[in-house]
């Protein structure tokens, strides 16, 4: 019997391994995947672009290895990593914060639940992530409440950063210096950015990969990490409490079963549904588990410009501008979004195949001068938004797949909706301004839509399967991430969020795992014999 | 300490049965078609490298800054990444789609060589698509190639993650953004909207691109 079972050993799980384990609490934490080793990683490798495209190819249905289970799903890429520190192997770290009315939607127009807590709950745990975590970025902006100092300055300003700044002044449009979980100094014991670009997770440890710099922590703290260990079934008793899982050593094909007081799942969005589902739907008596899948609004553009910007060096990302992230009814949608700026690809193989649109060097006599005049000269821009809930987007069991322990794989559906659809017009009507007013001499669109006419997401956020709410009825858990259902089983990973806000979520998903896994450990003893649920405000 | 289970619970799923749907292999072309080769048939198969470097050259040819596909190798890496060892397997599946005739990718006119690459590339989509892609991403890694890039006066790393590239610091005084733009609304502004101009059930938009 231990304390705490968790099951995951991605970002979430290993932020509440660390605040258990710090706390003296007997912690085991159960992953599927292995540790990854750094020497293996594509970075140090000379054919890398050609590993982000195979065996690193953070599609899991385009790599072919045992520790994955396999997604069935109409998007074009289902994007994570199955291992320790999870999809954080291969994130990108862009880390922006949501804003108060994300949390508030129900209020502002009831087609998306409030939250059952506000921005006010979960800011001083977005402060302690950045501690823990390692962000750089630069306080003061106007667009978002007043925050503490980033642990580290913010990133160098790249030419690409400039040349954008200066087309969203012409527009009179807001932007802001990334905040991204990347330091731009050394701290706690990692060196700073090199901006070397390749930001696919980063092995030396300049962007916050949670299997280098948090999963030691914990560790040393006292957390039992098994790798390897894929959970088949979360068990529940006569009491309806949880009484543990059963899970299969993958190294010696036992299947083994972990007792535990209270139950921690950090499976991410999918997942954590898949389990559920696969424990005799679990937690499921709404019917609520898996449903309301957010993958976010996502449409993009590829600009080149009339001179090098030299986009291939420097961090990922650039800018943030929340000029379009409240709710304007006159734009004919609700929700809003923000401009995502990147900087290019670090690989001229990559720019030359075709990277963020259509666009790229034809084959044949053409190909040179294509490459001449495109390289160095690209910038990359998504715009992200804040996409409605809709219960027939889901994650389900497919009935046809299972992984190599003979679990059933999951099964994704998602389609926009109406708002969805006039917000993804109205952005890339913004994304094309944006490209004029940067001078680009040519700009291509990405709608992310297949020669019919499916809108097919490369499905990169994973949110709301299991939301939090304040109605049992509608919602999977409550205001602190607890089952109603099932009183000492907790959800800290991404599935919990009631909405996508404008955003890349792992800064809130973090916050809300280290509210979660505070609140679990003030409150151990009544949790680890509670019945019901805990009652809110 | 986990207990181990002697006794599997019977509301399980069946391991072995279930097992034997595993995910397939990946789209890179290794588990696909087995056509019945015409062309390349197994007596030319001393032609068979002779045509992916013709091929790959049609794709990315030389001048005078650049060096053409098979001048570098180009045509073993591909046979490596995407076939393994099998370089029968490509020939396989190119021989019904490229026209390696003397008036296709052999002939000495350029005109049918791109014509017959063309063709291919209609034929076959997503088996060009592989070998491009393959061709243009080898290529791009090879040491001469980046010797080109840099010739062209841009600093570029083919490795940039071990040494990074440098970049002047954040200047605090400088790039701070002084453009003062920016709002948010706070938790206690958040009001109801009215929505009924917005007709989100009776309007169905027509949307993306092709709008
Ligand atoms: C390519 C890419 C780029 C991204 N870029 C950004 C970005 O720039 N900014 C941002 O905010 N977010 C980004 N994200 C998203 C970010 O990585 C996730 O939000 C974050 O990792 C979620 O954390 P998590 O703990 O919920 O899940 P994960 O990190 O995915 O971890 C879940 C873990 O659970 C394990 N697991 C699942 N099922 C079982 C089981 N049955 N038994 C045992 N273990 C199990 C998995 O193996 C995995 O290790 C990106 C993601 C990807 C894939
Ligand atoms: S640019 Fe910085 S964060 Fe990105 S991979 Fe390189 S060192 Fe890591």
């Amino acid at each position: 019997m231990c304390d705490i079972l968790i099951v995951g050993a991605g970002a979430t799980g290993a932020l509440a391994a660390l605040v258990l384990a710090q706390a003296g609490l007997d912690v085991v934490c159960l992953e599927q995947g292995a540790w990854v080793n750094d020497a293996d990683r594509p970075h140090h490798l000379a054919d890398w672009s050609w590993q982000r495209r195979t065996r690193w190819n953070p599609d899991v249905n385009r790599r072919d290895h045992a520790d994955d289970f396999p997604v069935k799903s109409d998007s074009s890429q289902i994007l994570m990593w199955n291992a320790v520190g999870g999809s954080t192997n291969v994130y990108g770290g862009l880390w922006p914060r949501y804003r108060p009315s994300d949390f508030r939607k129900g209020t502002e127009h009831g087609l998306q639940p409030d939250w059952p807590i506000t921005y006010e709950d979960i800011s001083p745990f977005y402060e302690s992530a950045d501690r823990i975590i390692g962000v750089s970025g630069l306080a003061g902006d106007l667009a978002m409440p007043p925050r503490e100092r980033c642990p580290t300055g913010p990133l160098p300003v790249s030419d690409v950063a400039r040349r954008l700044s200066a087309g969203f002044d012409k527009l009179d449009w807001h932007w802001w210096p990334v905040e991204a979980s990347v330091i731009s100094e050394d701290y706690d014991g990692r060196p700073a950015c090199n901006n070397c670009g390749v930001c696919n997770g980063c092995p030396r440890g300049s962007m916050n990969e949670f299997s280098t710099s948090i999963w030691p922590k914990a560790i040393r703290a006292g957390c039992d990490l098994r790798t390897h260990a894929r959970v088949l079934k979360i068990e529940k008793g006569a009491d309806g409490r949880a009484t543990g899982a059963y899970y299969i050593d993958r190294n010696s094909d036992q299947i083994l079963f972990q007792k535990a007081r209270i139950v921690v799942l950090a499976a991410n969005g999918v997942g954590t549904p898949r389990l559920l589902l696969a424990s005799n739907n679990l937690a499921n008596s709404n019917d609520q588990v898996g449903r309301n899948l957010l993958h976010h609004t996502l449409v993009a553009s590829e600009m080149w410009v009339d001179g090098p910007v030299d986009g291939h060096i420097g961090y990922a990302a650039s800018l943030i501008s929340r000029e379009f992230a409240e709710t304007d009814i006159s734009r004919g949608f609700v929700n809003g979004f923000n401009l995502n700026c990147v900087t290019s690809t670090p690989s001229a193989g990559e720019l030359a195949a075709g990277w963020f649109s259509s666009a790229r060097a034809p084959w044949g006599s053409g190909h040179h001068q294509w490459f001449e005049n495109h390289f160095g000269r690209s910038i990359g821009v998504f715009a992200i938004g804040d996409d409605l809930p809709n219960p027939e987007n889901r994650v389900s069991l497919d009935p046809e797949r299972t992984d190599s322990d003979g679990m059933p794989g999951a099964k994704v559906q998602y389609a926009p909706g109406e708002n969805d659809k006039r917000m993804m017009n109205y952005m890339l009507d913004r994304l094309k301004e944006l490209a004029q007013a940067c001078d680009a001499v040519e700009y291509r669109l990405q709608d992310y839509r297949d020669e019919g006419g499916v809108y097919r997401t490369p499905a990169w956020h994973m949110l709301g399967t299991c939301r939090m709410g304040k109605d049992p009825e509608t919602s999977v858990v409550n205001g602190w991430t607890q089952s109603w259902e099932v009183p000492n089983l907790f959800i800290v990973d991404g599935s919990v969020l009631a909405t996508g806000g404008t955003v890349n979520p792992t800064p809130t998903i973090s916050a809300m795992a280290l509210r979660t896994a505070t609140y679990i450990r003030d409150n151990f003893a009544v949790l680890s014999t509670a019945t019901k649920h805990t009652a809110m405000d | 300490m986990a207990t181990n289970l002697t006794k599997f619970p019977s509301s399980f799923f069946q391991k072995e049965e279930l097992n034997q749907n595993r995910i397939q292999p990946d789209d890179l072309g290794r588990t696909e078609l087995s056509i019945t080769t015409t062309i390349l048939s197994s007596s030319n198969r001393t032609e068979q490298p002779h045509i992916l470097k013709l091929l790959i050259d049609e794709l990315i040819p030389g001048d005078t800054l650049w060096p053409k596909a098979s001048e570098i190798g180009l045509d073993n890496v591909i046979l490596l990444r995407l076939f393994g060892q099998e370089s029968s397997a490509l020939f396989e599946q190119l021989a019904p789609v490229l026209d390696c005739s003397s008036d296709g990718l052999l002939s000495t006119a350029s005109a049918n060589r791109t014509s017959a690459v063309r063709r291919f590339e209609e034929l076959s989509p997503a088996l060009f698509e592989k070998i491009y892609t393959a061709a243009v991403l080898a290529y791009y890694e090879m040491p001469v190639v980046v010797e080109a890039i840099r010739a062209s006066g841009r600093p570029y790393s083919a490795s940039p993650h071990a040494d990074g590239y440098v970049m002047p610091a954040f200047d605090h005084e400088h790039d701070t953004p002084r453009h003062g733009r920016g709002s948010y609304m706070r938790t206690g502004d958040v009001t109801p909207l009215d929505l009924s101009s917005l007709d989100l059930d009776a309007v169905s938009t027509h949307w993306g691109l092709q709008r």
